[in-house]
């Protein structure tokens, strides 16, 4: 069975290794990171299906993540998580390509619903 | 350039009062979260052992921990949000200098946090206790932190240097290189005047002095009496 690779960026480090911890207990391999920087230097060393991604990190903010992750890696689908996300940020982000816009707290079953269906679009699935 | 008038202060005071409450709220809204994740994790751990699956149950006590860790954060957030409300009643006008900046600071780096800012801050006389209207004051630090680093892209160091005399307090902020010269910061410049004027003080731009930039406020310790006024000096502070 294909195990989906995600990367998971919030500048919160508990929430990062909280959930991180909670997708690969539901047989998920998860790379947690707590800065766009990071996670862009993480996704030029592995290879993921799916990167879920705070919206408000203090390096690189807003839609920029979305642009930059885009334009980069455009077979990794992107779902963004915000705290509070306006009707504009959300048409936003659906037109420069965003797979999905959560609100937080999201619940992990819906996370892990949401990151199976980005994964069965993206077009680097790994193998196992 | 014209200064804002008391009227227009207190009207720009009250925005920047939101402000602070919503980047505060934020941040409790991120502890709270952390918390969800956590008690979330707790529960799927206690399944896989009530399933008889492997488990680790020392992860339990770390877990734990950190919700403790959280909760104490957001209770301390919750504090600075107090602070923040209760300081524009100007009645209990006495606090702990230490204490008042720590609140700032840490609001500043919530606010600011794009731009990695670090405080230092010295009581070279000791921690004063200081008499002015709070939430004047720190409306003045924190514009003053936030003309000081808004043009600076690596990670900066803001020194605070707080000395205290018989009848006054003097606080002066220094950083590497600030927006002081722009249209922007001279804009906060004279706000920053007005609201010198508000706490019967002055202060004075340093600039580029030993490659620092630094504003230096001094200030009266001054209570407000019935009529809501500023009255003159309050002796025997410590």
């Amino acid at each position: 069975m294909k195990k989906v690779r995600v990367l998971f960026a919030d500048d919160e480090q508990g929430l990062v290794s909280a959930v991180v911890r909670r997708l690969t207990l539901r047989n998920i391999i998860a790379c947690g990171v707590t800065s766009i920087l990071d996670a862009l230097r993480k996704m030029d060393e592995e290879i993921f299906d799916v990167a879920v991604l705070d919206v408000r990190m203090p390096d690189i903010g807003g839609l920029d993540v979305l642009r930059r992750f885009r334009n980069k890696y455009p077979d990794v689908e992107v779902i963004l998580l915000s705290g509070h996300g306006s009707v504009e940020n959300v048409e936003e982000a659906e037109r420069l390509g965003a797979f999905e816009y959560l609100q937080k707290p999201v619940e992990i079953e819906d996370l892990v619903s949401v990151i199976h269906e980005a994964a069965a679009k993206s077009g680097r699935a790994q193998h196992e | 350039m014209s200064k804002p008038t008391s009227e227009q202060l207190r009207d720009e005071g009250m925005m920047f009062l939101g402000k602070i409450i919503a980047v505060q709220s934020h941040e409790a809204t991120n502890a709270f979260n952390v918390i969800n994740e956590m008690a979330g994790l707790q529960m799927d751990i206690l399944q896989d052992a009530m399933d008889e699956k492997p488990h680790d149950v020392s992860e339990l006590n770390d877990i734990c921990t950190q919700i403790r860790l959280h909760v104490r954060r957001g209770g301390q957030i919750i504090k600075n949000i107090n602070w923040f409300a209760h300081s524009v009643d100007g009645n209990d006008t006495g606090f702990v200098l230490e204490e008042a900046l720590s609140r700032i600071t840490t609001v500043a780096k919530h606010w600011m946090r794009s731009r990695r800012v670090s405080f230092v801050t010295e009581f070279p006389d000791g921690s004063p206790t200081v008499e002015t209207h709070p939430f004047f004051f720190a409306y003045a630090v924190l514009l003053c932190i936030d003309v000081m680093t808004s043009t600076a892209v690596d990670e900066q160091r803001v020194t605070i240097r707080c000395m205290k005399s018989d009848d006054s307090f003097e606080i002066a902020i220094t950083n590497s290189r600030s927006s002081l010269s722009s249209k922007g910061g001279q804009i906060i410049l004279s706000t920053l005047e007005s609201l010198m004027t508000e706490l019967g003080g002055s202060l004075k731009v340093l600039l580029d002095k030993e490659n620092e930039d630094s504003i230096v406020f001094f200030i009266p310790n001054r209570r407000y009496d019935a009529d809501g006024d500023l009255t003159r000096v309050k002796e025997g502070l410590q």
